[in-house]
């Protein structure tokens, strides 16, 4: 039973929240505290890889549209990479600050991913109108990283990155399939 | 704070749109629209964030110096 496009959408925002939690308490106690622990700071790296991984498998679903399933196989590829190579930071194995372009280069290409693969306006629906915010706060948001790259020791970027997946998740949150821009869905909410 | 603000939040959205907790209309929706809903995730990404990380985080906050190990 394949669920609803709004509730595979939804499941990613709560995964996006979990990771945002992850990444402000990171930027709270401070890397030392966090990554003190090896699990705890391969958490959300491995989330990445293992949300990839899943979006392969809506990629195997989204064969209604070309340009859906190119998007869908652009986020997967973007999520493994950017995750496999935040785990191999949290393990140790890579140690560059520059790495973290990775994660700007990832962001930035889903961004357009969303921009290019939503052939409406920003006003046509709320579903047009979130795929639009959310690739230009992608876009935006790949500044984060790139600051982190460059300036490894200022909180602004780690804040900025990890703010970027809670904004996400709200913007996920707001999906619906069939709805207006604004407002709420109807007397009792879908069927 | 994340985790019980997160809770906090997903209760006040629950309040504010009653019409996305449909367990009173079960039978009528999807398992999906009867489960997988905004307010009930969020809920559930605080509670996890409760009991998965934030008390290992306090514990090493308050012991710095504790090896992970022990």
């Amino acid at each position: 039973m394949i669920p609803p496009p709004e509730v595979a959408h939804w499941l990613a925002g709560a995964v996006a929240l979990f990771v945002g939690l992850l990444l402000l308490s990171e930027v709270i106690v401070g890397d030392d505290i966090f990554r003190k622990r090896v699990w705890r700071a391969s958490l959300w790296p491995s989330l990445a890889l293992a949300g990839g991984t899943l979006l392969w498998v809506v990629t195997a679903f989204s064969t209604f549209s070309t340009i859906h399933l190119l998007a869908h196989a652009l986020w997967a590829e973007a999520a493994m990479i950017a995750g496999a190579v935040q785990l191999a930071l949290a393990r140790g194995k890579l140690t560059s600050p520059r790495w973290s372009l990775v994660a700007a280069a990832a962001l930035f290409f889903s961004g357009v991913a969303f921009l290019v693969h939503e052939s409406n306006p920003w006003l046509y629906s709320r579903s047009a109108f979130l795929h639009h915010v959310i690739g230009w706060t992608l876009v935006v948001a790949a500044l984060f990283p790139l600051g982190r790259a460059l300036q490894p020791r200022r909180a602004v970027w780690s804040a900025g990155f990890a703010l970027t997946f809670v904004v996400l998740a709200v913007l996920l949150f707001a999906d619906r399939d069939v709805a207006p821009i604004f407002g709420r869905f109807g007397e009792g909410g879908p069927p | 704070m994340l985790g019980p603000l997160t809770i906090l939040a997903g209760i006040v959205w629950a309040v504010a749109q009653p019409y996305r907790i449909s367990l009173a209309h079960a039978a009528e929706r999807s398992v999906y629209h009867v489960l997988v809903q905004g307010p009930l995730l969020v809920i559930a990404v605080g509670v996890l964030y409760v009991v998965l990380v934030a008390p290992g985080l306090v514990r090493d906050l308050r012991e710095p110096d504790r090896d992970p190990a022990a």
